[in-house]
């Protein structure tokens, strides 16, 4: 085979998935191709122009807290932050960002250029190339060129074999009228690796000077320097306000009327579409007694007019969107400048990947984002770094990055994912998360950051700067279970009247005080300051360890009972269940299919009963009691 | 499953009258007998492993139960490798299913069927060959646990879980949604107030179902019947007659039944586990006598006491001398004639309260297994019954879960994912009795509740 260049890592795609993965590899010293349909569609947003909430935020922060992208180019590109949840709880706390979607792919695509061992192409792959032996040797190009690789990451995201519908048009096509990808799913389907259509839809976007904003509720952000990134300042782009307007009883008879002009009801989309983001037509048909919905207009940068109408994803024809639009409060002149359309797309079925995101059949061969049956920027980034590092330490012969679903959303997305399968589009939700309390946007870098460190993702300066923050804040915890509070102190005294607390009988721990609701950790950090100094953030991090310290010592426990099962592994010659005597055939079937590396990853698997698992534990301590007698003997 | 619970079961067979032991196994299986056990000797307090302390053990409120004795053994140096504990108690069925309850309030979980000797297998107390067996047993196991909680859950039990599980999700599926969906019109349906209401609500069904549990178990378990009579009134011809089988010697002699005899009988959903004894009356045979010093401590026991005449004599002085006793007991006993074909029945007093049989010709036998029936299976509780300890064991849990929610809810300062929590707990262990999928549940809840999506 003649190839053009050879690589040690080849990255199909240049989505949030594709860009994570190509940044990691090429970071840490591989020799890396991102080969994209169009340079273009590189960092794209073809949906919502907004990064985080509840989950998603989650997830971002721990790409930032490995050291990934997501982050710290959400923050340079925010045109407006909100804090979600405030009120509910300390688990659920979320930032999410207005982004500029243009500046964001400018900013992706500026530090992808400037990695030294990064080569970016824009060019459609056709083939993943194997030798006579079935290894992965490389890809070929629609164009002809060929390219050789160690290890391939694809990460086609929407584009696979995809088809935009409006209406009755149908056209072969990727978002944003890009080219789709049109031979490589047959490849995959000749590596013995099948595919099935999903498929998921857009609004329409419309000029802002048509918008009668005066008629609507300003959404306005919050907290403009709050930052995903570890490092990053936050607040450099001008801030913008978004917009809340309600559909009205015109439009649901509208859309009721044409109904049967939607793809969806006429049977031209058969793929499986979220049920989390309906279209408007779907939920006009399911919830019809809602007379009116509600619509967030999202401005897609501070410097452009073109508006996303969150909430009015649609693929009803143009000319019945065009009067859907103009029977919103505030969009009666509104005028349309793409319409929204609906896309069907193929992906795999993530039960044929390891828990590193490698194919089963192929090695090397590695999948994420959204062909993983997954939508959404963050949990395709998030996959994107995972099967990045994976396919970097597997080339130098080290060991996986697996992360567990006590270890951070991503473990719980991935775990999800290769263990149960989906049969929708799989977003993130905090409620996926057994151990949310524990896995909070405000500590992942404690959870992660010492193992993107050690894997090489995290800068010296920045190791040192995390290393402070867990002291002081630990350090913090520590001095306030100490420190005695004086109940005769007048200044203690004022402050407790102040907090309409209930009067100090005696000393208490500050702690402790610290404990009642009424009483926060500045209350008392005013009247006896730590020696070091706290930032704001650690401060929250210090009063949340305190007050709630009852309810994480539970998970954590929760946590230990669960880790006996991880830890329970399953060896990798067991990979044929038809061995073990006294399983189901249904057991066999999808042990066979996912191959669990634990116990507690095959007790996750659907149909599997505890009995199944009694029956593999014995399984594996016989095995284990014949080899050391043979050993002994 | 995978949890190491540390596990408890009563290792003897119900019925049998003399010894029961009840072995708790685990890593908390000292802390268990701790909060349950006093012993007489406070050598005790040594723990010291393969020897036996007498004492006493009592119910949650401090109840004796029983005197016992109590055998500690260190892990690895037991059965099952780990820390063990066996309690000897007086055989009584209901003791030992009292003491269990007890057991599993404080942390154990019922041991499944051949789970001590799997234990003892994974922990290396066993060789290789019994292994099969092993398998061989939760095989088995896992098929008739499978039709046997088919059964059960066919019925309303499995609908009325599903209620309260139903009414459990909607509660988490708001709070949950409020979360996941900051910026959807999430209904203000539930409110605090609202929320509390509709636990305690929950929490009533739940303590109903709880206290339907030994309605269930009578079910499940079998009945504690008991034959007495004077001798030759022909008890255990109604017990041959009851099995359809000649299980029990029938002479027409006096005094031809010396021990005591127990059998299963089917009364539609009803299990008897009924006792032919000894026929009572003042006699010099001292094997007699035991056995009818025996009669006495089974009608000790006993759920149900049946009370055979015979009606060609009519209440005897020794009968009516019995029915006082009887009386004063507090317990369920029907007063059967026996040998009504030997007599006019005309010539009789008769009342609703007796039952006239003749166990020899086999009549009257369904107005007696009705009268049983009336007993013990009440209306209201037929709809649904919880027979099963494991089922017990989860609304236990459910309940506790909730118990803490409505604290927390009341200190209203707790948020919203933090209550969740505990609803989470208690949901799961209710969907442990129907064996659902958690996330999948929930999510399946909100988006067919909540018009949620960009
Ligand atoms: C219309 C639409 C609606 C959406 N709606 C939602 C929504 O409602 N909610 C939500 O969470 N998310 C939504 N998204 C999804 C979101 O855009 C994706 O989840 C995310 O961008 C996926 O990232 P990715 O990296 O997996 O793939 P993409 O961002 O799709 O990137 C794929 C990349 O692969 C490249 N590529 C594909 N095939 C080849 C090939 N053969 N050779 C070379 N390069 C190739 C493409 O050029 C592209 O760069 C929507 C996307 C679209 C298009
Ligand atoms: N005619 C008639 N004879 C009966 C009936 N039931 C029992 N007998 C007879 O009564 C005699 C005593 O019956 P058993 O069943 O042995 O009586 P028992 O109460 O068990 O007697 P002990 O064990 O000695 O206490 C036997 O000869 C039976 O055949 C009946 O309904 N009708
Ligand atoms: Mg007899």
């Amino acid at each position: 085979m003649n190839f053009i260049d050879n690589y040690q890592i080849i990255v199909i795609g240049g989505g949030h998935s594709g860009t994570e993965a190509a940044y990691a590899s090429a970071k840490l010293g591989m020799s890396t191709l991102l080969l994209t349909i169009s340079l273009d569609s590189i960092g794209l947003m073809p949906c919502n122009p907004s990064i985080g909430g509840p989950a998603k935020s989650h997830l971002v922060f721990e790409i930032d807290a490995l050291g990934g992208l997501m982050g710290k180019i959400a923050d340079r590109t925010s045109i407006q932050k909100k804090i979600l949840n405030r009120s509910k709880g300390p688990a659920v706390y979320a930032l999410r960002a207005q982004i500029n979607r243009f500046l964001y792919s400018r900013e992706i695509i500026k530090e992808l250029e400037n990695l030294p061992n990064l080569d970016i192409v824009q060019g459609e792959a056709k083939d993943i190339l194997t030798n006579e032996k079935g290894e992965l040797i490389g890809i070929s190009l629609a164009t002809g060129l060929n390219y050789g690789a160690k290890s391939i990451i694809l990460a086609t995201g929407t584009y696979l074999s995809s088809k935009v519908i409006i209406g009755d048009f149908v056209k072969e096509s990727g978002p944003n009228e890009l080219s789709n990808s049109k031979y490589l799913a047959s490849s995959l389907h000749k590596l013995g690796i099948m595919t099935h259509p999903f498929k998921t839809g857009t609004p329409p976007r419309i000029h802002m000077d048509s918008l009668a904003i005066d008629d609507m509720e300003i959404q306005p952000g919050d907290s403009k320097d709050y930052t995903f990134g570890f490092e990053e300042v936050g607040g450099c782009l001008p801030q913008v306000d978004c917009y809340l307007t309600h559909t009205s009883e015109k439009t649901k008879k509208i859309i009721e009327d044409n109904i049967d002009k939607s793809p969806l009801y006429s049977g031209i989309i058969t793929g499986v579409g979220p049920r989390y983001c309906p279209s408007i037509e779907d939920k006009i048909i399911r919830f019809p007694e809602k007379l009116s919905h509600h619509l967030f207009i999202e401005p897609e940068g501070h410097d452009v007019k073109e508006v996303y109408l969150q909430g009015f994803s649609t693929s009803l024809p143009g000319d019945v969107q065009i009067q859907m639009v103009q029977s919103i409060k505030g969009l009666e002149a509104a005028k349309i400048m793409k319409l929204g359309y609906a896309i069907e797309y193929e992906v795999i079925n993530a039960t044929e990947l390891k828990l590193t995101l490698e194919s089963k059949k192929v090695p090397n061969l590695y999948f994420a984002g959204q062909i993983n049956g997954t939508s959404g920027y963050e949990e395709a980034a998030a996959q994107g770094l995972i099967a990045g590092l994976n396919a970097v330490l597997k080339l130098k012969g080290e060991e996986p990055v697996i992360l567990g679903r006590s270890d951070g959303y991503i473990g719980v997305l991935i775990d999800d994912l290769v263990t149960k399968g989906t049969e929708e589009p799989y977003r993130m939700f905090t409620s996926r998360a057994e151990y949310r309390l524990l896995l909070r946007q405000s500590n992942a870098d404690r959870r992660l950051t010492k193992l993107g460190y050690d894997i090489g993702l995290i800068s010296e300066e920045r190791y040192a700067i995390f290393r402070n923050k867990m002291t002081s804040i630990d350090l913090e915890v520590e001095r306030l279970k100490d420190l005695t509070v004086d109940s005769t102190n007048a200044i203690v005294k004022e402050m407790i009247i102040k907090s309409n607390s209930s009067d100090l009988e005696q000393n208490i721990k500050a702690a402790a005080l610290i404990k009642r609701p009424e009483i926060s950790y500045l209350d008392i950090a005013n009247i006896y300051p730590p020696e070091l100094i706290i930032s704001e953030r650690e401060a929250e991090e210090v009063e949340l360890l305190i007050k709630y310290e009852g309810y994480i010592k539970k998970q954590i426990d929760q946590v230990e009972n669960f880790s006996k099962g991880e830890k329970k592994m399953i060896p990798d010659w067991l990979d044929d269940y038809r061995v073990i005597k006294g399983l189901t055939r249904e057991a066999i079937e999808k042990l066979n299919e996912v191959k669990p590396l634990s116990i507690g990853q095959a007790s996750r698997i659907s149909g599997i009963t505890p009995a199944d698992i009694q029956v593999l534990l014995i399984y594996l301590e016989q095995i284990k009691r014949l080899e050391t007698n043979n050993v002994q003997g | 499953m995978l949890k190491d619970y540390t596990i408890a079961n009563i290792i003897t067979p119900l019925i049998e009258c003399g010894i029961g032991i009840i072995r708790i196994s685990g890593n908390e299986a000292f802390m268990i007998i701790d909060k349950i056990f006093k012993a007489y000797s406070s050598t005790y307090l040594k723990k010291e492993s393969h020897k036996v302390y007498l004492g006493t053990i009592h119910n949650e409120n401090g109840d004796k139960l029983d005197e016992v004795l109590v055998l500690l053994m260190r892990g690895p140096n037991s059965f099952t490798g780990e820390d063990t504990v066996e309690i000897h108690c007086h055989g009584n069925p209901f003791i030992l299913q009292e003491a269990m309850k007890v057991i599993l309030k404080n942390g154990a979980r019922k041991s499944e069927a051949g789970e001590f000797t799997r234990r003892a297998f994974l922990n290396g107390k066993l060789d290789l060959t019994q292994s099969e067996a092993i398998l061989d047993t939760i095989t088995a196991n896992n098929q008739k646990a499978l039709t046997i909680s088919l059964n059960q859950l066919e019925g309303s039990l499995k609908n009325k879980i599903g209620a309260l599980k139903e009414d459990l999700i909607g509660i988490i599926a708001y709070l949950e949604a409020t979360i996941d969906f900051p910026d959807d019109e999430i209904e203000e349906s539930y409110t605090n107030d609202v929320i509390n209401t509709r636990i305690e609500k929950l929490l009533d069904e739940i303590n109903k179902l709880l206290a339907s549990y030994n309605t269930g178990r009578i079910i499940k378990e079998g009945i504690m019947t008991v034959m007495i009579g004077r001798p030759n009134v022909g008890k255990s011809s109604l017990l041959n007659s009851l099995l359809n089988e000649n299980r029990a010697i029938i002479t027409h002699l006096p005094g031809t039944t010396r021990d005591a005899i127990e059998e299963q009988i089917n009364i539609g959903d009803l299990v008897l586990n009924i006792v032919d004894t000894a026929g009572f009356r003042e006699t010099e045979d001292i094997i007699e006598k035991i056995g009818i010093k025996k009669t006495y401590e089974y009608i000790d026991i006993a759920q149900l006491i049946i009370f055979l005449v015979d009606a060609t004599l009519g209440l005897t002085v020794e009968d009516q001398l019995m029915l006082e006793y009887l009386r004063k007991l507090e317990k369920n006993y029907i007063i059967v004639m026996n040998k009504v074909d030997l007599i006019n029945i005309e010539d009789i007093e008769t009342s609703d309260d007796i039952i006239f049989i003749s166990a020899k010709h086999r009549t009257g036998l369904d107005n007696l297994k009705n009268d049983i029936k009336k007993l013990f299976i009440k209306d209201e509780i037929e709809d649904y019954c919880i027979s099963n300890l494991r089922y017990y064991e989860s609304l236990v849990k459910a309940k506790s879960a909730l118990d803490m929610f409505q604290e927390s809810i009341k200190s209203q300062i707790v948020p919203a994912d933090l209550l969740a929590i505990d609803l989470k707990d208690a949901y799961i262990a209710l969907a442990t009795i129907t064996g659902d999928d958690f996330t999948e549940d929930l999510l399946d809840n909100i988006f067919s509740k909540f018009c949620i999506g960009k």
